[in-house]
């Protein structure tokens, strides 16, 4: 078992007046493929850094399996970082690199030839042992860094960026590659990303870091559908935040009485809700129906995004883009706004 | 393609000829005046308008070579001297170097205008300076006084090689290294080393060599009590023994041709190894 539990960790640069990681808890399940997100300079390769020992934290505790590892040398804590550009060692050859950290480790020079041949074929860059890092391709370097990484079986993988320096193509299969891997090999795993795109689409869990905090930690769907704060729904594309109060399970603002979901908790000043989860056209009956004026339309290719106006307030609708054909700009068009499609926040 | 400027024109095997003419340039310059010494060194008799010696003969290499001359002591002494004054500029000029190199800070350009300081300053000025020193400490007169000593030209080198050698090189491999399970002396051996090995033979070369020839501090700080290479030279010479001293210097070049031998060796055949370390 391998869980990672950060407890209030803190870390001020020497001469710095202000904390690049500040104040952060998090508890990593085991065996869980974990994204720290955030826009870049939000500390989260700090936070990296200090789980792989190779920066010490200002204060705050690191416990792996229960246990501090602020007390070890980056060598033994079984933990393994993957920089950002996989800084292979470029005097070595690609079966060399693969097998630098068991050689650190002293084990059998058999073993090492073993290991190396069998993470070599799970990761498809049989051949390449003899090549240098420098005649390979972007994509097969990336590879041999997580190869290098996994055959050490380490006990938490730390990936920081991994896929910000390839093509868009090449990030997807290196992406659906690391899915694979965490699923055969059970490694857990966390990795630092500003993309919230691929956060969604490889964690089971996402801690969403801004300014040195912890602004969420959740699955997915969730920063979609119950984000806390306003700036982590804008950080998900969330576009919509209309002022009002709660009154009753119904929300009174500018677009009017609108039901809310039952289990709506008080306390809610801001509605907010997904420009997908607009219902265009809503059928007679449904709840919540809007009166609104298309002011903008916008194609982008698979989908079309609306600006719609109601009395004093503007919001967005992204619909297919069939469905938005019919939408003429300056005419009045009924919409839909589903309870379970509303959320508020403070 | 980068369209090559036209002042360049290569040759067939990729050297320009004013890189032709340079590197024959060099090699007369260096090559051509060991002959005379060479000769003299085997001659008896050699007087002004003649252009070969008169006479043949080996007893400058006979006494060079006999017990009773100071010469093979000397040669001992300064190898001691010079193979000392090279590790200690490493011990130093490394970590240094790497300072320099890789970070910024205040008052960068002042230490390094105080490093380069030394390869300005007369020699001669600083040892006069120094002796006072080096007399209250005890130093003065000793080996480990002149070892001390030739450090003030010799890390000048070591210092600047190493700071351009480390201004291309990326510390986050040390990094990585070490959370692959490497420790910090696994760390220099099997990455860092490899990666400054080029740059760190260059600076030994120089260093070695600049202490090899160092004739001024040797005199003044050794007193005369430690007898180097250089010193016997500059004596014979000096006293008009121009055999003896063609023996001598003919010994006196013999390290530094191994050596330069050595690393030219080294360096062409390491040369992709060199640009490609260079970038981590």
């Amino acid at each position: 078992m391998t869980e990672v539990a950060l407890r209030n960790l803190c870390k001020t640069y020497p001469g710095a007046d202000k904390a690049v990681v500040d104040d952060i808890s998090l508890q990593i399940k085991s065996g869980s493929l974990t994204a720290l997100l955030g826009p870049s300079g939000s500390g989260k390769s700090t936070i990296l850094k200090m789980i792989a020992g190779l920066l010490f934290p200002t204060s705050g505790d690191i416990l792996v399996a229960g246990h501090s590892v602020l007390s070890l040398p980056p060598e033994k804590r079984d933990i393994v970082l993957i920089f950002q550009d996989n800084l292979l060692f470029p005097f070595l050859s690609v079966a060399e690199n693969i097998g630098f950290g068991l050689r650190m480790r002293r084990r059998p020079k058999v073993e090492i030839a073993d290991a190396v041949h069998a993470i070599m074929n799970l990761m498809q860059i049989h051949g390449l042992e003899k090549r240098k890092p420098s005649e390979l391709s972007g994509g097969q370097q990336q590879r041999v860094a997580l190869a290098r990484a996994l055959v050490l079986r380490p006990r938490l993988l730390l990936l920081d960026e991994p896929f910000s320096n390839l093509d868009a193509s090449l990030r997807l299969e290196m992406q659906s590659l690391l899915k694979e891997l965490h699923r055969e090999t059970g490694t857990t795993m966390l990795f630092v990303t500003h993309d919230q795109s691929e956060a969604v689409r490889l964690a089971d869990r996402i801690a969403l870091v801004a300014n040195g905090q912890l602004r969420q930690y959740d699955a997915p769907d969730a920063f979609y559908s119950r984000p806390h704060y306003r700036d982590v729904a804008e950080f998900f594309g969330g576009r919509n935040f209309i002022d009002g109060t709660l009154k009753e399970g119904y929300f009174e603002c500018a677009l009017g009485h609108l039901k809310m979901p039952v289990d709506t908790p008080p306390g809610g000043h801001m509605l907010t809700f997904r420009p997908e989860n607009v219902v265009i056209g809503a059928a007679a009956g449904q709840t919540n129906k809007i009166i609104a004026t298309v002011e903008e339309r916008q194609f982008l290719g698979e989908r079309t995004l609306l600006r719609l106006r109601c009395g004093s307030v503007t919001f967005t609708a992204s619909s297919p883009p069939l469905a938005a054909a019919s939408c003429v700009v300056g005419e009045q068009l009924t919409i839909c706004l589903p309870p379970d499609a509303l959320w508020l926040l403070p | 393609m980068k369209q090559e400027p036209p002042h360049i024109v290569r040759s067939k095997n990729g050297l320009s000829p004013l890189v032709w003419l340079s590197l024959t340039l060099l090699v007369t310059w260096l090559v051509l005046p060991l002959i005379p010494l060479a000769v003299w060194s085997v001659s008896r008799s050699w007087f002004f308008p003649d252009i070969a010696p008169s006479a043949y003969s080996l007893r400058a290499w006979e006494y060079v070579l006999s017990p009773t001359s100071e010469v093979l002591p000397a040669l001992g002494t300064t190898l001691i001297i010079a193979l000392g004054a090279t590790f200690l500029s490493i011990l130093i000029g490394l970590p240094a170097g790497r300072a320099l190199g890789l970070y910024r800070f205040r008052g960068k350009a002042l230490i390094e205008l105080l490093i380069l300081a030394p390869t300005i300053v007369p020699g001669i000025a600083v040892a006069l300076g120094l002796h006072v020193v080096f007399l209250k400490a005890g130093l003065a007169g000793t080996m480990i006084g002149v070892l001390v000593v030739h450090l003030i030209p010799t890390l000048p080198y070591m210092v600047l090689v190493m700071a351009g050698v480390f201004a291309n090189y990326n510390p986050e491999a040390e990094a990585q290294a070490r959370s692959l399970g490497a420790n910090r002396v696994q760390t220099f051996r099997y990455v860092t080393l490899p990666a400054i090995l080029p740059g760190l033979l260059i600076g030994s070369l120089f260093a070695f060599l600049v202490s090899w020839s160092q004739y001024i501090l040797t005199l003044l700080i050794g007193g005369g009590r430690v007898v180097t290479l250089p010193l016997l030279l500059f004596n014979f010479a000096s006293a008009g023994r121009n055999d003896i001293t063609g023996a001598i210097g003919m010994i006196y070049i013999l390290p530094g041709m191994i050596l330069l031998i050595f690393a030219a060796r080294y360096m062409s055949g390491r040369n992709q190894a060199y640009t490609a370390t260079g970038q981590i």
